[in-house]
């Protein structure tokens, strides 16, 4: 392990990027390890040898048509992308209000829409003249109309107990409803209403 | 009257002055075409890439925030363009076995001031550069910005966009790679240099 980060800190020496600490370190032990110092020759030579590496070198006349052919090429491309900026200066702002726009129409939509489901919501069905054909069905029997009398006092028996369930839940919950009154007072409507509920 | 300043150069390029421009590409074309042309060893590649880079420089020139050096900017763009040519060219080759032992060749035509040397020192120079050829290709654009363009690893990691750690690694694996491929010659040439 210690000879894996010595050779790490010759690779960082040979840039320049080891510490004064750290080369200290690095000196004692290359004293006495063999395997490094072998290392740190062979690293030496590698940086000789890519010194001398000379990449190809161009001539002056290359750099001076270098220059003249970047220069045309850079020419022919800005007149047209600045007229166009000139005539889109803020394409961003207006992707943006075009954005907002279709988010603002979205919502008036959804808006719209929610209200006209409760206008729908709100409408009550007419039940006017709807018992007439029954009626007309039923005609002279006076049987059948003892049960279709008996079958609607039954359905609002049955809506009306709903309701006198549900108005008891709410002053049975209501603090306010129970401000007024003394403890011995409550326990008595407290206890019926126990009894109806368990009902 | 001196020599206007890089930053006050890009301002005025940004406002679409393209001598401004120009003077910027002349400035730095060389230090650009070296990197490029260290990187894919060829030069007709390496004028490609770097009219590229400046091409490119020139177009996204409004996006640059002048919060680094304009030459690193620079850099970045010339690296980027040339990696993304040698994972290109690296495909093409996997493609193409028959040219995948051939590592990339310098054009000896444009060679200028070519020293005479010892055939030994000659054959561990050609050696070490097919080396460096055949390096992973961002061990080598690490290679290349430390050791061929003198960066420190601060300046490399900000072209490459790493941390400096990564580029001290990057390096030390480099190095260990370029060692153990030419670890025959090296030994070679340490017993002669113990013999003088």
């Amino acid at each position: 392990m210690r000879h894996k980060k010595i050779k790490k800190w010759l690779s960082d020496q040979c840039d320049g990027e080891l510490s004064l600490r750290k080369k200290k370190i690095l000196e004692t032990h290359l004293e006495r390890c063999s395997s490094c110092s072998s290392y740190a020759r062979a690293l030496e030579k590698i940086a000789e040898e890519a010194s001398k590496i000379k990449l190809p070198e161009a001539p002056q006349s290359y750099w001076q048509d270098f220059s003249s052919r970047l220069k045309a090429r850079v020419s022919s491309i800005p007149g047209k992308k600045r007229k166009a900026e000139g005539l889109f200066p803020g394409w961003k702002w207006a992707l943006a209000t075009a954005a907002s726009l279709f988010i603002l129409g979205f919502g008036l939509f959804l808006y719209l829409a929610h209200n006209k489901k409760i206008a729908q919501d709100d409408y009550f069905f007419s039940f006017e003249n709807s018992f007439s054909p029954i009626r007309e069905e039923i005609g002279e029997d006076s049987e059948l109309e003892d049960v279709f009398n008996s079958i609607l006092l039954a359905s609002i028996d049955e809506s009306l107990e709903s309701e006198r369930m549900n108005m008891y839940l709410e002053f049975q919950g209501n603090a306010f409803f129970w401000e007024d009154f003394s403890e011995e007072e409550i326990r008595v409507p407290w206890a019926e209403i126990e009894k109806e509920t368990k009902l | 009257m001196g020599r206007p300043g890089d930053d006050r150069l890009v301002e005025q390029a940004k406002q679409g002055d393209v001598e401004a421009f120009a003077e910027l590409a002349r400035r730095f074309q060389q230090m650009i075409q070296r990197a490029i042309l260290a990187l894919t060893g060829n030069l007709q590649d390496a004028d490609d890439l770097a009219q590229e880079t400046f091409m490119q420089a020139y177009k996204t020139l409004k996006d640059f925030k002048q919060q680094a050096r304009f030459s690193t900017w620079l850099y970045r763009i010339a690296i980027n363009l040339t990696l993304n040519f040698l994972k290109k060219k690296k495909k093409e080759r996997m493609k193409q076995t028959l040219d995948e032992s051939l590592p990339l060749e310098f054009n000896s035509d444009i060679l200028v001031d070519s020293p005479e040397k010892d055939s030994l020192a000659r054959e561990l120079s050609e050696r070490l550069k097919e080396a460096v050829d055949s390096l992973p290709i961002p061990y080598r654009a690490s290679f290349v910005l430390v050791v061929y363009q003198g960066m420190t690893h601060g300046e490399a990691a900000q072209i490459l966009r790493c941390s400096e750690n990564t580029v001290s690694w990057r390096m030390h694996k480099a190095r260990k790679m370029l060692q153990a491929k030419l670890r025959p010659y090296l030994r070679e040439k340490q017993h002669e240099t113990q013999k003088d």
